[in-house]
């Protein structure tokens, strides 16, 4: 079972407490209306789903009730950092060991 | 291929079975194939099976980084059924469900199918209108189904409680008696043992690590134990890793890869004849020859290949088993485990051609993959031994999601998505 | 029956509460203190059950979880059924109900017995994908066969009376296991403040130490054991968690405890408290204390009734007070099987005699053993068994451990245990449950657990 370090709480609570939602850093296309069947479908429907380095977004839905992001390697289940939705992870050579 | 038989089990106890022909070789790779099939799951065995059976394409190999079988295949709960909502997934389905019909002479291998009939329980109104609908869709597609009230539950599994005691408190299901459950270790080993006899190459412990291309032409496959192995066309049928093969290919698939868990009880006497499922309790269970209970639910929400999901959901698996059957509580339960599921947006699989030529990919079933592995093995050597994509699969190509063309099979896929 | 395999000493039990409890209809007596297979041996019940496949006639071979053979149903009412109770995990309490799993009409006339001797040979492993497949419907005929021929003990019918509890837990350190790594481990952290959580599986702490004659700290090791329960639980910050079985070890060192709060209690005595409570732990640190079990040795019919793990046959003889027969042949490559010969002739009259396969041992025990009236045959192996329900003696061949060969003819022993040890394999399972394969070690002859992350480290034996 997963422990999440929510970046607004600053606590590490347990994964029940939180809703997985998919890959995060995907930009939503700025006008969908002018989108090729292409651009839009890919936006909608494909996903890296990498094996190792995932950058991901979670719920905290028994918490804060806010979506953050997490780096977590989809193989050891390892989370190596969580950070607030819109930012940026922080890109250390030293967390990627 | 030695045939199997009463008569050939005497003949050997005669010699204290120290003479049986062994089921497949363990070869050395050519340098070239016909076709190359990477992924020796039961779905890729049962297309280099079909190729060479149907297609009279024996120059092909089979290429598995692990053992036979030892993904998805090893992984799942057994059921077998074609009970889906829309005409495209319920003709390719129903195909498969024909094939598993005859599978255990047509290989010579007893895979035990074994069709006691599988249960969709209703607990709503809605639940009810929804079995109502597919029944009525998939008789109309000559697929046999019926609808169920609550004492015709009762009647096939006397040890259900019918009563308004429960929570969710059971109103009727849907029926389909051909339904059921299969050896999923004897589909993989039926499969490979034959299609090893058409002289199909079955390459274990060898992982592509890449492909050979020339331009936007594939040419072979990279082994990370052979190097380059070149093949007129290569079909992938890995499952979960599928996005790490497409990655080779320079390409992405609509599939994220999520841990589906699994349990079996200890072998108990037999008490469940038939295949249990709740969408709306959220579990299904089955009992197997040696008698274990084979418990299934959803996958874990966040997307993994460590082939392990999470505790809770294993607690929440069992929550919805005790209320189905409070009997059960006393049962202890034996082993977990899981795999690893390329689930879609619309729960179809992809089957067919992808960006780069001469490279098939058959993926996308996430958590209904193994009551196709016949269907979906046939369908996929239609793909590679013509130029032309089959009929029942031309509908589940890797465009329907450029197109919109989605077909959304999440209520028929049932409890497990 | 009378309890005629019952001797003096046993450390476990207590004389003063005599315990009744029926087996396949017959009234038996035990002691409190003593696990349902204890009392059996003590009775001198030898078949607890028939093998799945052939209906070949299965006896208790260990005494701890690792028992594969006394498969028992236990409960005297339909709601109160538990199926595949292994005899050895049960304690055994007033008017406890059990019952063998197969065996049809009955344990000792076992119509599958017949079947498993005529058409056995037709039955090797995996015979069902062989045959049965000439249609959909001769298939569905077999299999309605099969399926009631498999199985063990059977579901309840009707709902679960008890009651069950969870709770969330969270410490510092986890110790899994409370044999003498683990008690030593606690002992070394409780100083520190941290909050620490010991469980074992066994109602009382001490692992291996609990039968053993050694000294620690020039105490016999049994004093010690309890000292250091008595410091351990007058400590603030350290709670110990007997009759409790880490089940699950999961990402995040969560893990998964079942505590059996009264299963060692007859059902009348439970009611309005949890049965069985399961602990959701969270620990910063797990220690791996969870000790290793037992090998038996290969020989032919080494499933006959009388066949026992070495180590096994001291935990009854020392701890429960029963010594299940008079002649005892022990079959060894190692030294740890001396102690099983030892301890059998100290238990009263009767042979011990050790098969060795090692040519020439020379370790004290061995010495020890010869000086207490063992009979030492080395270089030889046991290859085969004689006795059908039960052992009656031990077919012997000398043994070339170099060139692993048979020399010469066989002789027989006489025996009612043959009783064998193949080493120690370390309890990896929970080590192994995160996906790390475990790693073969040589100079202990068995697998061992991979490193696993940080946070969790992993003792020895």
């Amino acid at each position: 079972m997963l422990r999440i370090h929510c970046p607004y709480c600053q606590e590490l609570r347990d994964e029940p407490e939180f809703h997985y939602s998919g890959e995060a850093h995907l930009a939503r296309p700025e006008d969908p209306a002018s989108c090729s069947d292409a651009a839009w479908g890919a936006y909608l429907y494909f996903r890296r789903n990498p094996r190792g380095r995932h950058h991901e977004m979670w719920y905290h839905a028994a918490g804060c009730r806010r979506f953050f992001n997490v780096v977590r390697d989809t193989v050891t289940y390892d989370i190596e950092q969580t950070y607030a939705m819109g930012a940026q992870p922080v890109k250390d050579e030293a967390l990627l060991q | 291929m030695q045939r199997f038989s009463a008569f050939s089990l005497f003949r050997h106890a005669l010699s204290h079975h120290q003479n049986w022909q062994r089921s497949w070789r363990n070869p050395e790779p050519k340098k070239h194939y016909d076709v190359i099939i990477v992924g020796g799951g039961g779905h890729g065995l049962a297309t280099a099976y079909y190729l060479a059976k149907v297609h009279n394409v024996t120059n092909i190999a089979v290429i598995e980084k692990g053992y036979l079988g030892g993904g998805n295949t090893g992984r799942n709960t057994t059921i077998v059924r074609s009970n889906y909502l829309w005409d495209e997934a319920a003709h390719l389905y129903e195909h498969s469900l024909k094939l598993w019909e005859t599978l255990s002479t047509e290989l010579n291998y007893n895979v035990m199918f074994s069709q006691r009939g599988v249960l969709n329980l209703g607990h709503t109104l809605q639940d009810m209108r929804d079995i109502e609908r597919r029944v009525s869709a998939n008789r109309l597609n000559g697929i046999d189904g019926e609808v169920l009230d609550a004492s015709g539950v009762k009647k096939i599994v006397p040890h259900i409680d019918i009563t308004s005691a429960r929570r969710y408190p059971i109103l009727g299901a849907s029926w389909q008696p051909r339904g059921g459950v299969a050896r999923h270790d004897a589909v993989a080993w039926g499969y490979a043992r034959a299609a090893d006899a058409l002289g199909v190459d079955l390459l274990q412990a060898c992982a592509v690590t890449g492909f050979e291309l020339e331009g936007d032409q594939l040419r072979g496959v990279v082994t990370d134990r052979y190097g380059v192995i070149h093949a007129g066309r290569v079909g992938c049928v890995v499952a979960g890793n599928s996005g790490v093969l497409a990655g080779y290919g320079g390409f992405e698939l609509p599939i994220e890869s999520h841990p589906l868990q699994a349990l079996v009880s200890e072998p108990i006497k037999p008490i469940l004849n038939t295949v249990v499922m709740s969408n709306q309790v959220h579990g299904y269970v089955s009992q197997s020859d040696k008698g274990d209970l084979v418990i299934g639910a959803g996958i874990d929400s966040y997307t993994g290949y460590g082939q392990r999901g999470s505790m809770p959901v294993i607690e929440h698996t069992l929550a919805a088993m005790i209320e189905l059957f409070p009997m059960f509580s006393r049962v202890p339960m034996n082993r977990q485990w899981g795999g690893i599921v390329d689930t879609t947006p619309d729960a179809c699989p992809i089957i067919g051609k992808t960006p780069v030529e001469n490279l098939y990919f058959n993926c996308g079933w996430g958590t209904g993959g193994f009551k196709a592995t016949p269907g979906s093995g046939h369908v996929f050597a239609d793909c590679l031994a013509s130029d032309e994509i089959p009929a029942l699969a031309k509908p589940f190509a890797l465009d329907r999601f450029y197109s919109g063309a989605l077909i959304d099979e999440h209520g028929a896929a049932g409890v497990a998505h | 029956m009378k309890q005629v395999n019952r001797i003096a000493e046993g450390r476990l039990i207590d004389r003063d509460v005599p315990i009744t409890f029926t087996f396949n209809g017959r009234t038996l007596q035990g002691f409190r203190g003593d696990t349902l297979a204890s009392a059996l041996l003590a009775n001198g019940v030898k078949i607890v059950g028939r093998s799945f496949k052939y209906g070949r006639p299965r006896g208790i071979i260990a005494a701890g979880v690792e028992e594969p053979n006394a498969i028992l149903q236990v409960g005297a009412t339909p709601s109160t059924q538990v199926p595949n109770v292994r005899a050895t995990e049960q304690a055994l309490y007033e008017g406890l109900v059990c019952r063998t799993t197969n065996g049809w009409p009955s344990l000792e006339w076992d119509a599958m017995a017949m079947v498993g001797k005529l058409a056995g040979k037709m039955m090797p492993p995996g015979f069902y994908y062989k045959t049965m497949m000439y249609s959909q419907p001769v298939w569905h005929a077999a299999e309605r066969v099969i399926r009631k021929m498999a199985g063990l003990g059977f579901a309840p019918t009707e709902p679960d009376p008890e009651i069950y509890d969870k709770i969330n837990r969270h410490c510092d350190l986890l110790i899994i296991g409370a044999g003498p790594a683990g008690l030593a481990a606690a002992l070394t952290a409780q100083p520190s403040g941290a909050r620490i959580i010991i469980v074992d599986e066994n109602p009382t702490p001490g692992g291996w130490l609990r039968f053993s004659d050694d000294q620690v700290d020039d105490a016999p090791a049994r004093v010690w054991v309890q000292a250091t329960l008595h410091a351990l639980r007058a400590a603030a910050n350290v709670e110990v968690l007997l009759r409790s079985t880490a089940t699950g070890f999961h990402d995040g060192n969560f893990v998964t405890v079942v505590e059996r709060c009264r299963d060692h209690l007859a059902p009348t005595v439970t009611q309005g408290l949890a049965r069985q409570r399961m602990h959701r732990i969270r620990a910063r640190e797990v220690v791996l204390a969870s000790g290793a079990h037992e090998r038996p040795l290969v020989y032919a019919n080494n499933d006959v009734p009388g066949c026992m793990l070495a180590g096994a046959v001291s935990v009854y003889l020392k701890g429960y007070g029963v010594r299940p027969g008079n002649a005892l042949v022990v079959a060894t490559n190692n030294d740890a099987g001396y102690q099983a010969a030892i301890d059998w002739l100290a238990a009263g009259t009767g042979s011990a005699t050790v098969v060795d396969a090692r040519a020439a041992p020379t370790s004290s025990l061995v010495t020890r053993a010869e000086s207490a009236g063992v009979v030492v045959i080395q270089g030889a192996v046991v290859v085969d068994v004689v006795g059908g329900a039960s052992v009656k003696a031990a077919v012997v061949c000398d043994f070339d451990a170099q060139a692993d060969a048979r020399l010469g003819p066989v002789r027989k022993l006489a025996a009612d245990v043959i009783a064998s040890s193949g080493g120690y394999s370390p309890v990896v399972h929970l080590s192994a449950h995160l996906g790390h394969r475990p790693v073969w070690r040589e100079d202990v002859c068995g697998f061992v657990p991979n490193p696993i992350t940080s946070d969790c480290c992993l003792l020895a034996l």
